[in-house]
């Protein structure tokens, strides 16, 4: 039996304004997002929120979500942190001003995300290096629901064709 | 065959000082070795942040060090510990820190058995927390060296400052084949 299974796959045939994975399965230990992406935001980067759900409800949009980040951009260091944000803030979609084939890279980590006795955190690498910055990054949902609902949306434009969302999860035994 | 496999996986029912893990396969059952935690500790007093303590073969001497780049505030820094008894940088939320959060860590541990090399360790670590006040948050990416050509059969984390883990934190190791 394998241990980490693919659960599954959004490839984006056409722009669209959001990504959303539902009914997760709360029969896995963690879950691991890997994303390749790109935006309609006409410069820089297009920050994004990732967004969650619990008990078959729609994704939380309050004031409930954390980020605390360290980054490079070129020769540049520094580090950046939010509380109250309607979202875990996230950068990497490539933008528009890049050359048309360059999408972003974002590896997301939720450990234990059905236990619920624990709010949700994230560990999340990404980067679009010919931007070129590279993003380390922790999340925190203030909620102790188990996750069966992940959304990807933006208020500064769309995520493009050719994007692709694969969501894992890995088992415990 | 499966690349990944389970070796163990403990969620802790009672507060705890460590997790440890013995009799870890070094036959070539495995390749390389994933840790994964979700952890928190008691600890009451200071930053909200913890260390856990890592150790290798439960070597306490003076053979690890680690270089890490790290955030706790709005200016990243790098560190280098050298000649330490033990491996530092994985972070986990103390008692102070936001109330039922749990840090995130990922180790991968290439090639643990390997016999002609000093092992290599590689972590990511973040503790979260609804605060951005320094030190009430933690991120770091480092890597570490155990100077010693031992296969890996014993990995040990340990709460430092006499804490305890508290309970709901998760350990999960994974083996991980090659070809």
């Amino acid at each position: 039996m394998a241990i980490i299974e693919a659960i599954a796959t959004t490839y984006l045939e056409a722009d669209a304004s959001s990504v959303e994975f539902s009914s997760i399965p709360a029969t896995y230990e963690h879950l691991q997002l890997r994303v390749n992406g790109r935006g309609t935001r006409a410069t820089d980067t297009m920050y994004h929120y990732l967004q969650f759900g619990t008990g078959g409800g729609a994704v939380d949009t309050g004031a409930n979500y954390a980020f605390h980040e360290m980054y490079a951009y070129s020769t540049t260091v520094g580090a950046v942190s939010g509380t109250g944000e309607t979202g875990i803030k996230l950068h990497m979609m490539a933008a528009a001003n890049l050359d048309a084939a360059v999408y972003g890279a974002q590896i997301i980590d939720i450990l234990d995300y059905a236990n619920a006795n624990k709010n949700t955190t994230t560990l999340t690498h990404e980067g679009v290096a010919s931007d070129p910055n590279m993003y380390f990054l922790s999340g925190l949902w203030d909620a102790t629901g188990a996750v069966d609902r992940i959304k990807w949306s933006s208020p500064v434009g769309s995520f493009v064709r050719g994007s692709e969302f694969t969501l894992y999860g890995l088992k415990s035994s | 065959m499966a690349a990944f496999t389970v070796i163990d996986h403990t969620e802790l029912g009672a507060a705890a000082s460590s997790w440890d893990v013995t009799s870890i396969p070094t036959d070539g059952t495995y390749d390389h070795l994933l840790v994964k935690v979700s952890a928190r500790t008691d600890k009451a007093t200071g930053p909200g942040w913890a260390d856990a303590l890592t150790f290798l073969n439960a070597d306490t001497g003076n053979n690890y060090s680690t270089t890490l780049l790290y955030a706790q505030g709005a200016v990243p820094y790098s560190h280098r510990q050298s000649s330490h008894g033990d491996i530092e940088f994985l972070y986990c939320p103390s008692a102070v820190a936001t109330a039922a959060t749990f840090g995130s860590t990922t180790v991968w541990i290439p090639h643990y058995a390997n016999t002609d090399n000093y092992k290599q360790i590689i972590n990511r670590s973040a503790q979260e927390a609804a605060s951005t006040t320094a030190n009430d948050w933690y991120l770091t990416v480092s890597a570490s060296l155990w100077q010693d050509t031992s296969a890996i059969d014993q990995i040990t984390l340990t709460a430092d400052a006499s804490a305890d883990f508290v309970q709901y934190s998760t350990f999960t190791l994974y083996g991980v084949t090659g070809a």
